[in-house]
């Protein structure tokens, strides 16, 4: 699992490449992490090199999200694969998510 | 043995036939006694009208012959009143008056004192018939025969009327009864003068009353109005009174009747003798002039005697009715006793075979479908006995991929019939355990049976062991119906070799056959009892109606299910035989064909920590590839079982607690199963709440996203504990 970030002005670009399961997902904490303390800006998440997700990963995205308000960030999903797409609308996420 | 009696009368007669005996036994002595009343009150009556008439009888002859004397001396008061101027004259009126009837034997006529004073004092003339039949007169009057203060004299003088004298015994001799009548003599001035009488004899009295007697003992009583005894049959107490008799006999009862007697009236009372006989007495009185009473006597025991024979034969007869009576109960009671004890006898039975019929039933396998280790196939069998037990059999398991099945009818019915299946049937599963070859398996039966066939019975029997991976059908007949079996090409009977029934003949060659079974053949075996199974008129169901029943069964629904031919051809039987009673054993085994997809297992362990997981989805992902699963199916699993592995790693395990977890894949035709198992703490994730997939995101909560996922993803997920493991297994459907 591989997570790359590009900051240019006011928008940042994440990047997912590989599986964000169970045990990737604690690596990736670390990148959301810093994510979460940006203000002001506007988010996207890049999924389109994401395979697969669990609920771990889910959780990080419910997390993001949670803390974009307060911080007065924005954030979007661009590029979901349909297995991803499926497990989102399973579990009620697609109506969360600003989702492209 | 010491029992009480009256238990024992209970024993043999039973608490009602005791209730009837006595009834019977109270009724009888009703009837008895009513009768002997009714009876006793006829005889009497009867005997007292008798009495009656007899006594009347008796006394009506007595005052004829007493009003022949009266009328007779009254006739010749006249004549001695007309003639009181000759004294001598008054010898012939005497003389005329005992020449008028034999029975008077003299008569008198007696002057008042000093009426003929030439003649003295006394004046007394005398007729009398001497023995030779001569009658003489004489002069009686004498200071030795002073007559004035005799009866005969004093009597009519004093009342101025005819009267009788008490009887009195003639003083000549001949001890002869007599009895006067003597009547006054009136002179024209209305003076009595004289008295005119006549003697007679009473010896006729005892001629009179000694007519035939009603009985034999019976006897007569004349008494005069004084009591003297006139006629008794113990001449000793003539003259002498009834008081006289009972101070002789010491009988009291005497008294009765010599009261009953002497007021003058009609009666009847009872005398006893010493010794206690009973004795009946009718009393009436002959008339009122001579105030005499006439009793006749008679023994009791003579009137009752037939009465009393009477009597004891019908109590006689009654003890012996009442005897029989008893014997009868007795018999009946012992008869329904005997039927209760057979009835329970049958009940036992009864029970008994149900108890059979349960154990024989349960012989049988059930259930439409077998499963074992990788093999399933539907299979369906019913089994009707027409008793409660019967001696048809199937059977049938699987073993090494092979449905081995057999159905036979064991000839006769009934217990016998139901004992011989259970050795036939033990025997194919002891036989069919060691090898696949029907011949072998029908051989070893067939000599097995033999050698304990005491009653020369014989099985039926097909035997057949179908490869449930590619069809092959190897399979022996034994002098069964051939099955059926139905497939792509249609209905049509199996090539069998009939060989012969098992039981028969030892060491018989049982030629084994082969075929090939289509995919999604259905074959069909059957005992006779089907096409044998008759109507009320006695027709038999048949191949043609089977066969009919059938191809209808099967008309637009090729792929029908065993069961469900089964039970159309059961239906087909019960409307043809209506309401006739089941004849035979009726059995039905079928079972579909198809082929048998190896079930592939894949399994690998990992250690409870979260560094294991990407190992876990590789390992998925490669069981799954060449599984014919789409890409989503395969994500979908490997997601559900991550989940559930996530889950154990945080819920069943303690933190720093080491572990390992299994998980399984079973790859079916129809579905992938999965069982995941680990020995960390009693951990159900089923009773975890469904997730929050609605809220807000302020809201939303992070937990139970996982197992809402698996919920979603995969078609059953069931939970349970064995020993220290838990095992969750999971199945996802294909396609």
């Amino acid at each position: 699992m591989k997570t790359t970030i590009h900051c240019e002005a006011e928008n940042i670009s994440v990047q997912l490449l590989g599986d964000l399961d169970t045990a990737a997902a604690q690596e990736t904490e670390k990148a959301f992490q810093t994510l979460m303390a940006e203000k002001g800006k506007k988010i996207s998440l890049d999924c389109s090199g994401l395979n697969y997700i669990s609920s771990s990963g889910l959780r990080l995205f419910l997390s993001l999200l949670k803390s974009c308000k307060p911080n007065g960030n924005t954030l979007t999903i661009e590029n979901l694969n349909d297995n991803i797409r499926k497990v989102f609308t399973m579990t009620g996420f697609s109506s969360l998510f600003d989702i492209k | 043995m010491t029992k009480n009696p009256l238990k024992k009368i209970d024993d043999i007669l039973g608490a009602n036939g005791i209730i009837l005996i006595v009834v019977a036994a109270v009724l009888l002595v009703v009837i008895y006694l009513v009768q002997y009343k009714y009876a006793y009150e006829e005889i009497n009556e009867d005997l007292r009208l008798r009495a009656q008439s007899e006594l009347s009888a008796k006394s009506l002859t007595i005052q004829n012959i007493m009003n022949v004397v009266e009328t007779a001396v009254c006739n010749h008061t006249d004549d001695v009143a007309g003639l009181l101027n000759q004294p001598d004259a008054m010898y012939g009126i005497a003389a005329k008056i005992v020449g008028m009837n034999a029975i008077i034997t003299g008569s008198s006529i007696s002057f008042i004192e000093d009426y003929y004073p030439e003649r003295g004092k006394w004046f007394e003339v005398y007729a009398v018939r001497d023995s030779t039949g001569k009658i003489e007169t004489m002069q009686l009057g004498s200071e030795q025969h002073d007559y004035f203060k005799r009866e005969f004299f004093s009597l009519p003088v004093s009342t101025g009327k005819g009267c009788w004298t008490n009887p009195y015994l003639d003083s000549d001799g001949a001890k002869m009864m007599l009895t006067t009548y003597s009547e006054p003599v009136y002179d024209k001035d209305g003076k009595i003068i004289a008295v005119l009488d006549a003697d007679i004899s009473l010896d006729w009295l005892d001629d009179v009353l000694a007519v035939e007697y009603a009985y034999p003992s019976s006897y007569h009583i004349l008494l005069s109005k004084t009591g003297q005894l006139m006629s008794v049959p113990d001449r000793n107490f003539l003259l002498k009174t009834i008081p006289d008799m009972e101070k002789a006999y010491g009988n009291e009862d005497f008294l009765t009747l010599n009261a009953g007697m002497l007021s003058g009236k009609s009666g009847q009372t009872v005398i006893r003798d010493k010794k206690g006989n009973k004795f009946l007495a009718f009393f009436m009185p002959v008339d009122k002039h001579t105030g005499w009473s006439i009793a006749i006597i008679n023994s009791e025991k003579e009137i009752f005697g037939d009465f009393h024979k009477m009597r004891v034969t019908i109590l006689w007869l009654s003890l012996a009715g009442l005897v029989i009576l008893v014997l009868i109960i007795a018999r009946a009671i012992r008869n329904i006793r005997k039927l209760e004890k057979v009835s329970a006898e049958r009940e036992r039975i009864r029970s008994e075979l149900q108890i059979a019929a349960a154990i024989q039933m349960g012989m049988l396998p059930k259930g439409d479908s077998i499963e074992a280790a990788e093999e399933k196939i539907d299979v369906a069998a019913v089994l009707e006995p027409a008793k409660e037990v019967g001696g048809d059999l199937y059977d049938y398991f699987i073993k090494d991929h092979r449905l081995v099945f057999c159905i036979g009818d064991v000839s006769g019915k009934g217990v016998p019939a139901s004992l011989f299946m259970a050795v036939a049937r033990s025997l194919f599963r002891a036989l069919a355990a060691n090898t696949f070859a029907p011949g072998a398996i029908v051989s070893g039966m067939n000599n097995t049976l033999i050698e304990f066939n005491e009653r020369d019975m014989f099985v039926t029997l097909f035997l057949g062991v179908l490869d449930l991976k590619t069809g092959r059908l190897d399979y022996c007949n034994a002098g069964h119906d051939a099955p059926l079996v139905l497939d792509a090409q249609g209905l049509a009977q199996l090539d069998v070799i009939p060989n012969l029934p098992l039981g028969v003949f030892p060491d018989f060659e049982f030629v084994p056959q082969k075929t090939q079974l289509g995919e999604r053949a259905v074959m069909l075996l059957y005992t006779d009892g089907l096409t044998e199974a008759m109507d009320i008129h006695k027709e038999v169901f048949g191949e043609q109606r089977m066969l009919a029943g059938l191809k209808t069964l099967c008309s637009g629904n090729p792929d029908v299910a065993p069961r469900d031919l089964i039970a159309g051809i059961g239906r087909h039987i019960k409307s043809f035989v209506g309401k006739a009673e089941q004849s035979d054993d009726i059995t039905m085994l079928a079972f579909k064909f198809q082929r048998s997809v190896q079930t592939i297992e894949k399994s690998m362990t990992l250690t409870n920590q979260v560094a294991d997981i990407p190992q876990l989805n590789q390992f998925v992902e490669e069981a799954c590839a060449g599984q014919h699963l789409g890409e989503g199916f395969i994500a979908e699993l490997k997601l559900a079982i991550e989940e559930v592995v996530a889950n154990v790693i945080h819920h069943a395990y303690d933190k720093h607690e080491k572990g390992e977890i299994g998980v399984n894949l079973k790859f079916r035709p129809e579905e992938v199963s999965v069982e995941i198992k680990d020995a960390g703490k009693a951990f159900d994730p089923t009773e975890i709440k469904e997730a929050d997939t609605e809220s807000s995101v302020e809201e939303r909560r992070i937990g139970g996203l996982g197992l809402c996922l698996v919920r979603q993803l995969t078609d059953t997920m069931t939970y349970r504990r064995e020993g220290n493991f838990n095992l969750l297994s999971l199945t996802k459907r294909r396609g």
